[in-house]
């Protein structure tokens, strides 16, 4: 599956800046990266995997992993 | 009569014997704000006149006996979150510094009810996160046990303001231990109640998942007296669960017999970031739970950092949400800090958001069961004392996993009480985590402790 668009890699993301900000200090521009890299440091601890059964939502007979 | 410094606790018992009037509970206030807030800045409003009118009132009351309460006549502040009608309430922020609510959060109504007065409203990170800032229209809250170092925030003011006497008690708001921090770092007793205690109507959204308000005091019992008055449900907060509440002063006392301490020391014990005398300290706060006739047994829990993860992903993503409007148009006006932190949750996606709720719930039920086995859970409020202002980064919060992170993940009720003093005289702060709704036990074994040890007696020197 491709990756979806947006802004998850320290490039896309100063280049959305530099779209929305054109006028953002270099010493902003870099504490905004910085900021964004911790970010996705906890983005990337969060499981993916969590089983059907789990979500309480879940009201269908969950299908087996892969099918 | 007047003294320096009162517990709630104490002022109430002497309002009730008439010893002391709220007028003279109310200057004595007013004479330390004018006397050392040029130099903690815990108020961003002082309300002399409307405080000292209030307790002309409140006096006028009491003498006829029409003492309405506990709380009658006590001064306290707001976290400048708390919406008070015809009362400026800007979240220490530019980008409300003109707004006049035109009523009051649910809190101020309640407080208002039982009596108590408002002498002002207190210095808070902007928006209750993103601090210490130089760059907002009001300086930041220093710590009265040294004016050089960071009070912890984000209710920042109302941990100063409650450790140097400059209000009996103060309310904040906890979205990811923002009434723990900085009571752990000042020196106080601070309670973020469980998920739906306190209505936030009328509090300043953070994060709607996440955002709990909770009593700030010098010791659990004040923090029980005024938990009682804002507690319950609210038809203008859905959230406001419908439990009763119980008179939590009345239940404190006694011994911690038959109680369980669960340790989770996976969250402390091997960070490079636990300071020594933190760990002391803490170490020897739980002995002393033992002492006092609970059993202590160790708790295994998922890694600190799985719950900060949920935590930060939720937070920033629906803090985003709150402020896109005005981060699109008013983005200058905004403090450096909150603009980073906030801005980097452009980079989380819809599918990230789910994923963090869904941890959520994983975590929340392990407590869950972390909780049926033991009372209460221990741990540090915070890994070390607090730093000199100056050098604390701006992104700490993104940086490292915080402590008090797992119990607004879980929602349970969690508190901070002092735990003793560093070589260089600053607060330490013990963790305690209760089971939902049961914040009575939770307050019994924070009183508990506060009376079995000798640091309530010290007070910051200013």
């Amino acid at each position: 599956m491709p990756e979806p668009l947006s802004p998850r890699h320290p490039e896309e993301f100063a280049a959305l800046l530099a779209r929305a900000f054109p006028d953002l200090t270099e010493a902003e521009r870099a504490a905004l990266l910085r900021a964004c890299g911790h970010v996705r440091r906890w983005v990337e601890r969060l499981p993916r995997d969590l089983p059907y059964e789990d979500e309480p939502a879940h009201v269908f007979a969950a299908p087996e992993r892969g099918r | 009569m007047s003294t320096p410094y009162w517990t709630i606790a104490e002022a109430s018992a002497a309002l009730g014997k008439r010893e002391v009037s709220p007028v003279d509970l109310v200057e004595t206030c007013l004479g330390r704000i004018e006397a050392v807030d040029g130099k903690l800045h815990s108020y961003v409003l002082v309300l002399a006149g409307e405080a000292r009118a209030a307790a002309k009132r409140a006096e006028t009351a009491i003498l006829r006996g029409e003492r309405k309460g506990p709380l009658h006549g006590i001064p306290i502040a707001l976290k400048d979150i708390f919406e008070t009608a015809g009362i400026r309430t800007t979240g220490h922020s530019r980008i409300r510094l003109d707004h006049v609510p035109e009523s009051d959060a649910t809190v101020t109504r309640k407080f208002a009810e039982a009596g108590t007065i408002l002498l002002g409203k207190l210095a808070t990170h902007e928006f209750a996160m993103g601090g210490p800032s130089f760059d907002l229209p009001f300086p930041p809250a220093r710590n009265p046990w040294n004016p050089a170092n960071f009070t912890g925030g984000s209710s920042s003011g109302s941990g100063a303001a409650v450790a140097a006497g400059l209000a009996l008690g103060a309310m904040g708001s906890d979205t990811g231990g923002s009434i723990r921090g900085p009571a752990s770092l000042c020196g106080v007793a601070g309670i973020k109640p469980s998920y739906g205690r306190v209505s936030r109507a009328g509090v300043f959204p953070l994060s709607f998942a996440l955002d709990h308000a909770g009593p700030m005091a010098w010791t659990a019992r004040d923090c029980a007296m005024l938990l009682r008055a804002i507690a319950g449900p609210d038809p203008r907060d859905s959230t406001a669960a419908d439990v009763p509440v119980p008179d939590y002063a009345a239940a404190l006392g006694g011994d911690l017999q038959g109680m369980s301490v669960g340790v989770p020391r996976n969250f402390f014990a091997d960070d490079p970031a636990l300071d020594p005398e933190t760990r002391a300290a803490v170490e020897a706060g739980i002995a002393e739970l033992g002492r006092l006739g609970a059993r202590v047994e160790e708790v295994k829990l998922s890694p600190l950092d799985d719950y900060h993860a949920a935590c930060i992903v939720i937070l920033l993503a629906e803090a985003f949400a709150v402020h896109e409007a005005d981060l699109r148009t008013r983005w200058r006006d905004y403090g450096a800090i909150f603009r980073h932190r906030v801005m980097s949750a452009a980079t989380i996606s819809g599918a990230d958001y789910v994923q963090a709720t869904r941890l959520r719930r994983k975590l929340a039920l392990e407590l869950d069961g972390a909780l049926k086995r033991h009372t209460v859970l221990a741990f540090p409020s915070v890994f070390a004392p607090a730093a000199p202002i100056e050098s604390v980064p701006g992104l700490a919060f993104l940086e490292k996993a915080a402590l008090t992170a797992p119990a607004n993940v879980s929602g349970h009720p969690a508190m901070s009480v002092c735990c003793g003093y560093s070589k260089a005289g600053l607060p330490l702060g013990l963790q305690l985590v209760g089971r939902r709704f049961d914040e009575a036990t939770l307050l019994k074994v924070g009183d508990a402790y506060e009376r079995a040890t000798p640091w309530r007696g010290r007070r910051p020197a200013l």
